[in-house]
């Protein structure tokens, strides 16, 4: 009787609007995806609340304190967990604030991209003719180009101001965008529910963000997620090579970069910043491919 | 086939002048490059004297139109620091820059192939999982702090390898593996990827049907079909290989072309930065069209949907 009722009531389950909530819940995911889950809500927490959470001033000196090794280690102290840099600035607090200014701005520089790729894409799969080739021909010249040219350049013209910074930086991925978005505009573009909203008189704009965008969400939050690592790397990449953000203000790769040249005594002041940036990569790495195959979107070509 | 390959021709040597013409207008469009120039007590005649000599008192077209001709003859330009001109301040240093990239291509194809290929044959299994967590590894993680963990333990806490310099053959081994890293896992998951795909087509269980031998049909009929398109994966790869290899050689303070530009950027030098640029544009256009052209060559399917 009841293998009669649950064959009865799998239909309904398997409706792929409900299955995919059901996917996403918190309770199915994998253990690893939940630890990552929590780890991605805990990042978020750091960054919005890094002010309260720090237990020292980051950029507050203290030379009879500098290169004191992390908590753990002998000669560590237990008020520095990660241990205090070549000025004696306490590193968990400095890290906890790199966070927030990293991982700011690669949000930044990732809604930036997002809308520059994703009306690009829109535009070029609805208009498609001599517009779509323009566009696609952008595409493929940036693809084509390393990105860290394109901020090297835009950088040596116009500074390092962190808003010059954040563009340059959304910049770099837009083509991503712009051609998962085209694609599927092709593809949604031939439903007969828009060819029935184009008889009923709805003009491109209409159709764009009424039918298209609602339909190109989930392959959208996937690669939102994707780039998010790569956009974070290139920042501090940059701000490693001290063309980023700039002093006072420290990102996790600045930061790297000035332990760099205390590695041999103090291995510490570089590594703590490098392994919060690995931490957050990885974990939105991990997110990000596992949306993709909840969500079962297919970005690659 | 020609057609193929002329619509391909055109479109990189668009992405050439487009590059050109960013870079001429992104260099000219903020303040004038010669600030860093004058002197701390340069009278206003003789910064107008300085920007004659350089030809920056001329319309922004002008100035464009000069700049294309001068390039056109190969002139491009001098450097405003060095005073020298930038292609042979460039030519000193291609050489070291272009054994590791070299260097670091070959690693990751001679370790990225096989690690890919584990993987998608003993899918589930531990060592398929080693191999994409390495693979995992070199996605996630970027080349600065590769870099610097590895200087941490062969340099300074093993001793067994130098972290600065291009002395000695030992000097090339961790900057080419940091920047094969990235490599290696770029190609250990396209392999994986595509041989997963290929083992579930037709001909493979066609071949398993008629009695060949399973090394066969993993060499002849699996993995010749996934090592072609990987032709493409490599050209695109291209472009995150010199994204790595400026970052490597500024950290291993190789004596290479990445110092060279970083370093134009933070003084201002804008020749070099440009002639630097152009460069490596171009490089990845003609190596991208090499593998367009390869690729044809190599597979009919390509020719004939063009």
């Amino acid at each position: 009787m009841n293998a009669v009722l649950s064959s009865a009531t799998a239909p309904a389950d398997s409706a792929p609007e409900f299955s995919l909530r059901r996917r996403l819940s918190f309770r199915r995911m994998p253990a690893s995806i939940k630890a990552c889950a929590m780890l991605a809500v805990l990042l978020a927490l750091v960054t919005v609340f890094a002010p309260w959470l720090t237990p020292h001033d980051p950029d507050a000196t203290q030379i009879l304190a500098k290169l004191k090794p992390p908590a753990f280690m002998a000669g560590g102290e237990s008020t520095h967990v990660f241990g205090t840099d070549q000025v004696g600035r306490d590193l968990l607090s400095r890290c906890l604030y790199g966070v927030r200014v990293s991982v700011g701005i690669a949000l930044l520089g990732l809604i930036i991209g997002c809308l520059i790729g994703t009306t690009l894409g829109v535009i070029s799969g609805l208009f498609g003719g001599m517009v779509d080739r323009v566009i696609m021909m952008l595409v493929d010249v940036f693809i084509s180009v390393p990105n860290l040219l394109i901020v090297l350049v835009g950088v040596a013209a116009f500074g390092t101001d962190i808003l010059v910074l954040v563009f340059l930086i959304g910049l770099a991925r837009w083509e991503t965008y712009a051609r998962v978005v085209r694609g599927q505009v092709l593809q949604v573009r031939e439903m007969p529910y828009i060819e029935a909203s184009r008889a009923l008189g709805a003009g491109h704009a209409w159709i764009a963000t009424r039918h298209v965008l609602p339909n190109i969400a989930s392959p959208l939050i996937v690669l939102l997620t994707l780039n998010f690592p790569s956009i974070l790397l290139l920042e501090s990449s940059l701000s490693f090579l001290g063309i980023g953000v700039q002093p006072p203000t420290a990102s996790l790769g600045s930061m790297v970069g000035d332990g760099r040249d205390h590695l041999i005594f103090a291995w510490w002041v570089a590594v703590a910043p490098a392994l919060m940036i690995v931490a957050i990569t990885f974990v939105v790495q991990m997110l990000g491919d596992w949306l993709r195959d909840v969500m079962d979107v297919r970005i690659d070509d | 086939m020609l057609r193929f390959l002329a619509w391909r021709l055109g479109r990189a040597a668009l992405t050439v002048l487009l590059v050109l013409v960013a870079c001429f207008v992104a260099i000219r469009a903020t303040g004038s490059p010669l600030s860093v120039l004058y002197p701390e007590d340069a009278t206003p005649e003789q910064a107008v004297l300085l920007a004659q000599q350089w030809g920056l008192d001329r319309s922004l077209p002008e100035q464009f139109g000069v700049y294309i001709a001068n390039l056109a003859r190969g002139d491009f330009g001098v450097s405003i620091i060095e005073r020298r001109p930038v292609t042979r301040i460039y030519a000193e240093k291609l050489r070291p820059t272009l054994q590791l990239a070299a260097l670091a291509l070959v690693i990751g194809i001679v370790v990225g192939i096989p690690l890919g290929v584990v993987a998608a044959l003993r899918r589930g299994k531990v060592a398929a999982r080693a191999a994409m967590a390495v693979a995992f590894t070199g996605y996630a993680v970027p080349h600065f702090i590769i870099a610097i963990l590895l200087i941490l333990l062969f340099s300074y806490h093993l001793n067994w390898l130098p972290s600065t310099g291009a002395a000695t053959p030992q000097h090339y081994i961790l900057p080419a593996v940091t920047l094969a890293l990235p490599l290696i896992a770029a190609i250990a998951r396209y392999m994986r990827s595509t041989m997963l795909d290929v083992m579930n087509q037709d001909y493979v269980r066609t071949a398993r049907a008629k009695g060949v031998a399973e090394p066969r049909v993993v060499t002849l009929h699996v993995m010749r079909n996934a090592l072609l398109p990987l032709i493409t994966v490599l050209g695109l790869e291209v472009a995150g290989l010199i994204n790595g290899s400026l970052i490597v050689e500024t950290v291993f303070s190789w004596p290479g072309l990445g110092k060279v530009l970083t370093g134009s950027v933070s003084r201002r030098d804008f020749p070099v930065l440009q002639f630097g640029v152009i460069a490596y544009a171009m490089a990845v256009v003609a190596i991208n069209f090499l593998v367009d052209a390869l690729y044809a060559v190599a597979d009919p399917r390509v020719r004939v949907e063009s």
